[in-house]
């Protein structure tokens, strides 16, 4: 079957489960398309994980269906699990094993020949740089270097679909920025689709396509992370934020002007502007600047503020931005 | 008797041998399969396995066929240690000894069959490794001797106290129960494994 890249790859109805008491995942509904990067966000206990194992067919009680490319998903020898590659969170190994060893038991069980083991595994070392402990031991081996061996089991096998839970835990920064490299780099290279989730926005940003933020078990927001930005933004108004000098008068009586709503003294010679929806903000933004020069002040930093991921984030979840 | 009284000299180390390797070989494989599957279930190692296309009843088999074939071949090697040593010493074992050697080492493999069973079976279910190490050492065990050794014991009683003759070999009998019980044991542990949520 020709795809079209815009179709959705995986589809998510209506996800119900609940353990005992508490309902995990609340009727979730959301589509991957393929070769995009998901980033799956949400603070802890939001149904991250609950979401990822019923993908990947840990868990097979729950309501809902998935879809994959268009059909229900089949758990059968030759289904699902042949184009999957999982890099689960909180997960051992045999820790007996040499990091080539498991390797090579993994491959056998992806149904990989002996030839195509032989071929993978120094390249998914080297593309999570541990060649150099490929005979040693995986109770010698470091918890980084455990999550790197994580994501090399799960690229083995060159899969289609890569899901990802928390795949950033326990790594130094240089190697968070080397694997969200490799992330990209399978994406828009190889067309792989990539389903990421994490509870850290620096990680899902700058690398994912769309972001998906769950809370409380359902589905809070689904958006591209620029315009999630762009309309928080809007919602948020327009901000600006002044840092003065330090022996400098910070700007007074300007709460009564008609641009200005609101303005709020956040730390010592820091101050936040909030303008009026009405009018055109660059002319709102000279006027200001003009009357900071009348007055004297020495200003330090003059931005237009807008809004990081994490103040969506923090928006979306309930929480409350800082200017509101 | 020999270690009681202190005659040691001509007491054939393949009696030794045998009479450790087949009464500890039972609970170490059940033992061993269940502390396993516990402590590897509760680090969620299963999760690397499962998500492969490898049905799920293979995970278990391979687990209860490594651990079996594992504890047989030290409970031969152990015999074989003890004839090795006998034949250095230059003591020969007596005869009857031998005949009775293949029937009862096969008997005791069809008990390690029986414990190994239990093992994994307890091995899925329980969530503590030493209750599942407890479990399987006990009921395993038991298990294995009632359904083993009981029978032998039946027909031995029956000709001996009673002059009756018993219907069956009570040997070929234990093992047939043997086996059967040991698949029925492993098929529910493959079931509950099937449904387990991870």
């Amino acid at each position: 079957m020709v795809m079209n890249l815009a179709e959705s790859f995986i589809e998510f109805k209506s996800i119900k489960k609940s353990y005992k008491d508490v309902q995990a995942l609340n009727g979730i509904s959301f589509n991957i398309r393929k070769g995009e990067i998901f980033g799956y966000v949400g603070p802890n206990g939001a149904g991250k994980t609950t979401t990822i194992k019923i993908l990947v067919g840990l868990i097979r009680k729950y309501s809902g269906s998935i879809f994959i490319d268009g059909e229900p998903i089949d758990y059968g020898e030759h289904g699902f699990h042949r184009i999957l590659g999982y890099l689960p969170q909180d997960v051992g190994f045999q820790e007996w094993r040499s990091v080539e060893h498991a390797l090579k038991t993994f491959g056998r069980l992806s149904g990989l020949d002996s030839k195509s083991i032989k071929e993978q595994i120094p390249n998914v070392l080297e593309l999570v740089t541990l060649e150099d402990v490929r005979k040693k031991k995986i109770n010698k081996l470091s918890g980084g270097m455990k999550q790197k061996l994580l994501l090399a089991q799960a690229m083995l096998h060159d899969p289609e679909i890569l899901v990802l839970d928390e795949p950033m835990t326990g790594l130094d920064p240089l190697s968070r920025f080397q694997l969200k490299k490799v992330f990209q780099r399978l994406s828009k290279d190889e067309g792989k689709t990539l389903f990421f989730s994490s509870h850290v926005l620096s990680d899902v940003e700058g690398i994912c396509n769309t972001l998906g933020v769950l809370n409380h078990g359902k589905i809070a927001k689904i958006s591209n992370p620029k315009d999630l930005r762009e309309e928080f933004r809007l919602l948020m108004g327009d901000i600006v934020e002044v840092n003065y000098s330090k022996n400098t008068p910070m700007v007074k009586d300007i709460e009564d002007l008609e641009i200005v709503e609101k303005v709020e003294i956040t730390e010592d010679k820091r101050q936040l502007i909030r303008f009026k929806s009405e009018g055109d903000l660059d002319e709102k933004i000279s006027r200001m600047l003009s009357i900071l020069v009348e007055q004297g002040c020495k200003v330090r930093n003059f931005n237009l503020v807008t809004p990081s991921l994490d103040d969506v984030y923090v928006q979306l979840i309930g929480g409350e931005h800082r200017l509101a | 008797m020999s270690f009681l009284t202190g005659q040691l000299e001509d007491f054939p180390a393949t009696y030794l041998t045998t009479v450790i390797a087949t009464s500890i070989a039972g609970a170490l494989s059940s033992i061993m399969l269940s502390t396993s599957i516990t402590s590897e279930m509760n680090k969620n190692v299963y999760d690397l396995f499962l998500i492969r296309p490898v049905k799920r009843r293979n995970i278990i088999i391979s687990k209860f066929v490594a651990v079996y074939l594992c504890t047989i071949a030290a409970v031969w090697l152990s015999i074989v240690t003890g004839m090795i040593i006998d034949a250095f010493r230059g003591i020969t074992v007596p005869q009857f000894f031998v005949d009775q050697l293949k029937d009862s080492v096969l008997t005791v493999f069809f008990a390690i069959g029986i414990t190994c069973s239990f093992g994994a079976l307890f091995g899925i279910i329980m969530k503590s490794v030493a209750g599942s190490a407890l479990l399987s050492l006990y009921v395993g065990n038991q298990a294995s001797s009632v359904l083993t050794l009981v029978i032998p014991l039946i027909s031995q009683m029956l000709e001996l106290e009673l002059g009756i003759s018993f219907p069956f070999d009570p040997f070929i009998l234990s093992m047939v129960i043997g086996t059967i019980t040991t698949i029925v044991i492993l098929l529910l542990a493959i079931v509950i494994f099937n449904k387990k949520q991870f």
